[in-house]
């Protein structure tokens, strides 16, 4: 590796040689000049502008300026729908991000430390798979297991577990396990390289000085990989609180997200005020939630994380 | 290119310059048509796919006129809000907007009103009740209450059987549609059927019913599909449901029956855009679906929905014509709603709904 890189500014020097440059070459760098990195930023400075700093701008001046102006967030508020979302899509939220973060740390620490190659084929490929199935797929998949016919209900009974059919479908239930389908690989992601990193030798250490299995896991594995719980737990909530096709295709329409309220103001009411409202609060929401993660674990720690 | 003035330069150059010709001649020339393209919204899918193939290819197979369909199913008063805002009407014709849809749209001023002359032949090959000052009826359909006869023994054949609240154990679905659902309420509250179309429906009435049977409601259903797969998987015994669906869930092995009686007659419509690019072009269009039965029975076929023109009837299959909303045996049985109401009321009726489904 190292006499690769430093036979390279011989190289290029050589060929501007030849090319009868008589600049002096520099030596070879990974930064690039600021002449050359500018125009480079600039598409992704235009797109940014165009399609996050706009709208979101757009966003936040209309909800106070259209409709009743500021009295759009009290309209919004002042709706027990409105209110009642906001309720379910937290706590739905809350559940998901706690139960993606529990069973993505699980499986990735048991990717990290099993001596099995398969095992750990086999976990990747379970996170993986989902990750890159499409999301109306997932949920479809969902719709069938938890039917009221469908084998899960079909299997208990058959067991003899109960008498009656669990009501499944259409339950908060139903909405929190798709989503956690759906999150677990984000929770797994933003884990793993904190996982990564943990030297093995600790636990021997740990369990040769009289440490339980589980004060070993509690005091020495846990604070290391704390920063990535907390990157983990912040991107699931934050992404989680705008869900929409997985609450409406398992919950139904009588526990709605924030998210169909919205849709219902824009698509059937053509009430943009309120929606634009109610927008800035999901925003402000999940907002929040990743400038708490950000003070407790830093900024690196969310964006090695996110990958 | 050159440029071409009407008269006998225009015979010489017109076979190989006619788009640009008729361009030349200037507005809508929608009659004589070559280079007049219709844009037409449809809902997607195999409803799109039927209007293209049995109306709208045969329509530009004899007048040239040329259709272009783009899919925005449920999205039509939005769509056409927004091309109107920015000033800039795309479309020409709407395919089967929804009827609370279609009257809305005609009193906010977006959908044009037919000539009195079209208004007439409309009615005489259509008949009284298809035809509204806005356009005609078309993928009608009925809401009726349909039965998992495995599950129901006797399937209700009124609304005060159906919001019957003696049973709890019931298993029950209904769309997510405000004027729909207030109307089978109000129904069920004792109104009779035959008073639905002009009656003032009383909200505190309406909304303390439907909450009575809230508990027993287990999928609020949002789209045909849902309502077809919670039969299928047994979350709902019986439910409200489009008629055209029961029929083919029945016909795929879900033992359903389905009432007419008590149900409700739910027509889409055809509808030109106010301001359309070619206006004139897009009542042709109308014109030539109005006077087509046949085309119309085949539509029907391949969407299992119902079709305006009576002449229809004799070329579609036996079984098939009586499971249509509007065979007059099943038609007669079926009220309709209240839309002049709702279009006056919507602003409250649906903030009290959305506050009733997800409050």
């Amino acid at each position: 590796m190292m006499s690769l890189v430093t036979e390279r500014p011989d190289d290029v020097a050589g060929g501007a040689n030849t090319r009868g440059s008589r600049k002096k070459a520099r030596p070879w760098s990974s930064t690039l000049p600021l002449r050359t990195a500018l125009p480079m930023l600039v598409p992704l400075g235009v797109a940014l502008v165009l399609f996050v700093v706009y709208p979101l701008v757009r966003l936040l001046w209309d909800s106070v300026t259209t409709g009743n102006g500021p009295g759009n967030y009290a309209d919004a508020l002042a709706s027990g729908a409105v209110r009642r979302a906001i309720g379910v899509t937290l706590l739905d939220s809350v559940l998901v991000m706690l139960l993606a973060v529990v069973g993505g740390t699980a499986l990735a620490w048991a990717a990290r430390t099993s001596r099995h190659k398969w095992l750990k084929g086999l976990i990747w490929a379970s996170v993986l798979l989902p990750f890159w199935m499409g999301v109306v797929v997932k949920n479809y998949a969902f719709a069938l297991l938890l039917a009221r016919e469908g084998p899960i209900n079909s299997a208990l009974l058959d067991l003899g577990l109960i008498r009656q059919p669990l009501e499944l479908m259409y339950t908060p239930i139903a909405v929190v396990l798709g989503m956690t389908y759906t999150m677990l690989p984000y929770a797994f992601l933003a884990v793993f390289p904190s996982v990564g990193t943990v030297n093995l030798d600790l636990l021997n250490a740990s369990r040769g000085m009289g440490a339980s299995q589980r004060g070993t896991f509690a005091r020495v594995v846990l604070p290391l990989i704390r920063p990535g719980i907390i990157a983990g737990a912040a991107i699931v909530f934050a992404m989680a609180i705008g869900f929409y096709v997985t609450p409406v295709l398992l919950g139904g329409a009588q526990t709605p997200f924030i998210a169909s309220v919205i849709s219902d103001d824009i698509f059937r009411f053509f009430d943009y005020p309120r929606a634009a409202a109610t927008s800035v609060i999901l925003l402000v929401i999940a907002l929040a939630t990743l400038a708490v993660a950000i003070k407790a674990v830093g900024l690196r720690a969310i964006r090695g994380g996110l990958g | 290119m050159f440029s071409v003035k009407k008269g006998a330069a225009f015979a010489a150059v017109a076979l190989s310059v006619i788009p640009l010709a008729t361009a030349c001649s200037g507005g809508d020339t929608s009659a004589s048509g070559e280079d007049t393209t219709l844009v037409v919204a449809s809902w997607g899918a195999y409803f799109t796919k039927a209007t293209r193939q049995f109306l709208a290819d045969p329509f530009t197979k004899e007048t040239g006129i040329k259709v272009q369909i783009v899919d925005a199913p449920g999205k039509y008063a939005a769509n056409l809000q927004a091309q109107k805002q920015a000033n800039n009407v795309q479309w020409d014709l709407l395919d089967s907007t929804s009827a609370p849809d279609a009257y809305q749209m005609a009193h906010d001023g977006l959908i044009e009103k037919l000539p009195d002359d079209l208004k007439a032949e409309f009615t005489s090959e259509l008949g009284d009740e298809a035809v509204e000052d806005f356009g005609f009826t078309f993928s009608n359909l009925g809401y009726v209450i349909a039965c998992n006869t495995d599950k129901v023994t006797t399937c209700p054949d009124s609304q005060q059987a159906y919001f019957d609240t003696a049973n709890p154990a019931r298993r029950q679905m209904i769309a997510t549609l405000p004027l729909l659902n207030l109307s089978l309420a109000e129904m069920a509250s004792g109104v009779p059927a035959e008073q639905i179309p002009t009656h003032e429906i009383d909200l505190d009435r309406a909304f303390a019913k439907l909450k009575e049977l809230k508990p027993q409601i287990k999928v609020w259903w949002e789209s045909g599909d849902q309502m077809e797969q919670a039969f299928r998987n047994g979350e709902a015994d019986m439910g409200i449901a489009y008629s055209g669906r029961a029929f083919s869930l029945a016909e795929n092995g879900t033992p359903i029956k389905v009432q007419w009686k008590a149900g409700v007659y739910n027509p889409g419509f055809w509808n030109v855009v106010s301001g359309a690019p070619h206006t004139k072009a897009a009542f042709q269009f109308m014109q030539w679906i109005a006077k087509h039965p046949e085309a119309q029975a085949k539509w029907a076929e391949m969407t299992k929905y119902s079709v305006p023109n009576p002449k229809a009837f004799d070329y579609m299959d036996d079984t098939f014509k009586k499971q249509l909303a509007d065979w007059p045996d099943n038609r007669k049985q079926l009220t309709t709603l209240n839309y002049d109401w709702y279009v006056k009321n919507s602003q409250e009726v649906n903030r009290r709904w959305q506050e009733f489904l997800r409050g």
